[in-house]
């Protein structure tokens, strides 16, 4: 007997309980937190994918946002005379198009990571988590280097950073934060109904319009602030603009609303992918 | 011996699958699916007002459970080699997935003590535009090796599986055999005290499977338990230390592998 609590306290080696599923998933994020190594391998992996037999390679994360923007000022800045606080057009559309090229993007990874990934979960055991968050942090490449073409307009139009620039990463991190709370509930149902996936550009489209891409966010009236941040892009898009552009007004007290928006769809993402994830294997 | 020094300790195990379709559409049809909706509230309203409780949620569905595996019940020692016999469509395979995580049962539960990696099928973690160098570091991470433990043994894996000279050639112009064999080869590196392994030796040529068996042999010697499928009775026969034969999804005889094998042998040729 006491040999065997000996022994017991001995083998430090972990013991997995295989059960039939049942009652509310366990998040179990610190065994996604050890497999930290697979979410980095497997976002250097769709990177280095991407771009291999690809003439433009990496310079299409910059071609894309330097596009739109062109043609947004085109449009927005020469046709339609938006008000942007007397922030050049460029300038004042950019600072959108890097942080939404990057949602999109990301969105996009996650909506589609357990199907494209489908052999692995078949075959391999691994926290299925680790698929939607590596595809939300491979994104980030890209968002560098879109970020460093902003900063190159940015010098052209005379910018001089200030202080704000530190809270960068906090928009950036919501950003982050957003993709992946819509990831994970729509990568679990595209799993099931790759409607999901058919929907997905014709969604984010829409999103845009009512995001304060092309357009800025002042120009929704007063009353409608509230119902307007709860889409938590348009918090991440006035963040960005506040903070490397000088005149741009602060995102608000109504971002809270985002947060709150955000927080809500993480956790129960979190949860409805937990739930579903038992099914992966079986119905993807 | 109390049951803490199993390394593998599976009661009565189960999964079920629904043959014939999955989705809501499959089963009801399309038409069927959106007539229910529009007629929802109308049927809401008056199961509301008759204080009725709904008879059933769905109309009869077509299509039956189909028991994959069920009851199965073993357990396997600290360093044994476990060989699993049986015909394609057993059960095998399904109960290698059940103790590799990668699905859940319908009832039953294991319980493993140690940590456990699987190789279901070589090369699976493979990505066509990456070289076989790139391809080893990804398949390593996911089945669970430290990243500097791969770059250790990254020479090893590369020698034994013999691509050296395509290694960092893409594995999309790699023949079929030498995708099998770099899979096998970074599995077989694998550090784990638990190996679950699922025809991994159908690799290659003759000498190449030689090699194979030999490094399953040096795994089985160096204490870790193993438990592996096969449809090849002679290698089988030679690594386990132990057998259980699976039919239609039942567990039906445990014991030396001669035996087990033997049993397989003459059913086989009985049908």
């Amino acid at each position: 007997m006491i040999r065997g609590v000996l022994t017991a306290f001995k083998d430090r080696r972990e013991t997995i309980y295989i059960n039939p599923p049942s009652g509310i998933p366990k998040l179990e994020l610190l065994e996604v937190w050890r497999n930290w190594d697979i979410i980095l391998i497997l976002a250097q992996r769709d990177i280095k994918v991407r771009y291999k037999q690809s003439f433009a390679g990496i310079g299409w994360a910059i071609i894309q946002p330097l596009l739109t923007m062109i043609v947004f000022t085109a449009v927005f800045a020469g046709v339609v005379n938006v008000n942007t606080h007397d922030s050049p057009y460029p300038l004042f559309s950019l600072a959108a198009l890097v942080p939404w090229s990057y949602f999109v993007h990301a969105i996009t990874k996650a909506t589609g990571c357990l199907v494209v990934d489908q052999d692995l979960i078949k075959r391999v055991y691994f926290p299925r988590l680790v698929l939607p968050i590596s595809a939300v942090i491979g994104g980030l490449v890209d968002f560098a280097i879109a970020f460093v073409l902003m900063l190159i307009l940015l010098l052209v139009y005379d910018w001089a950073p200030n202080l704000k620039l530190l809270l960068l990463p906090f928009f950036l991190l919501f950003a982050i934060l957003t993709a992946l709370a819509l990831g994970l509930w729509l990568s679990a149902l595209n799993v099931q109904y790759r409607d999901v996936n058919n929907a997905l550009p014709f969604f984010t489209q829409l999103m845009m319009f009512v995001s304060p891409v092309a357009y800025p966010a002042s120009v929704i009236p007063e009353k409608w602030q509230m119902v307007y941040a709860l889409n938590p892009m348009a918090t991440v898009i006035n963040g960005f603009r506040w903070v490397l552009l000088e005149e741009q007004p602060n995102p608000g007290i109504y971002s809270l609303i985002s947060v709150a928006v955000v927080m809500i769809a993480l956790v129960g993402g979190l949860y409805f992918f937990r739930w579903q994830e038992d099914r992966f294997a079986d119905v993807v | 011996m109390s049951s803490d020094h199993k390394a593998i300790v599976a009661e009565g195990l189960g999964k079920s699958y629904w043959v014939g379709g999955h989705m809501l559409i499959d089963r009801m049809g399309m038409h069927a699916l959106v007539d229910r909706a529009l007629k929802a509230p109308v049927r809401i309203i008056s199961r509301l007002a008759s204080n009725q409780k709904p008879a059933s949620h769905f109309p009869e569905i077509p299509g039956h459970m189909k028991w994959a595996i069920r009851n199965v019940s073993f357990s396997v020692d600290q360093g044994e080699v476990l060989g699993i016999v049986g015909h394609n469509g057993a059960g095998k395979s399904v109960l290698l997935k059940l103790l590799s995580r990668i699905t859940r049962p319908t009832e039953g539960r294991a319980r493993l003590h140690g940590r456990v990696g699987s190789m279901l099928e070589a090369g699976t973690s493979f990505h066509g535009e990456l070289t076989g160098r790139e391809n080893i570091q990804l398949s390593g991470a996911i089945l669970g090796m430290p990243r500097p433990r791969i770059a250790a043994l990254m020479d090893e894996i590369i020698s034994f599986s013999e691509v050296e000279e395509y290694i960092d050639t893409p594995v999309k112009r790699y023949s079929t055999g030498m995708i099998l064999r770099l899979g096998f080869s970074v599995a077989a590196h694998l550090d784990t005290d638990i190996m679950l392994i699922d025809e991994v030796l159908a690799v290659g040529d003759q000498r190449f499977k030689r090699r194979c068996v030999d490094k399953m042999r040096s795994v089985a010697s160096s204490g870790k338990t193993v438990l592996f499928v096969s449809h090849d009775m002679d290698v089988l026969k030679q690594i386990s230390d132990r057998a259980i034969l699976i039919r239609e999804g039942s567990l039906i005889m445990e014991g030396a592998p001669e035996h087990v094998v033997a049993e397989h042998v003459r059913y086989t040729g009985k049908s």
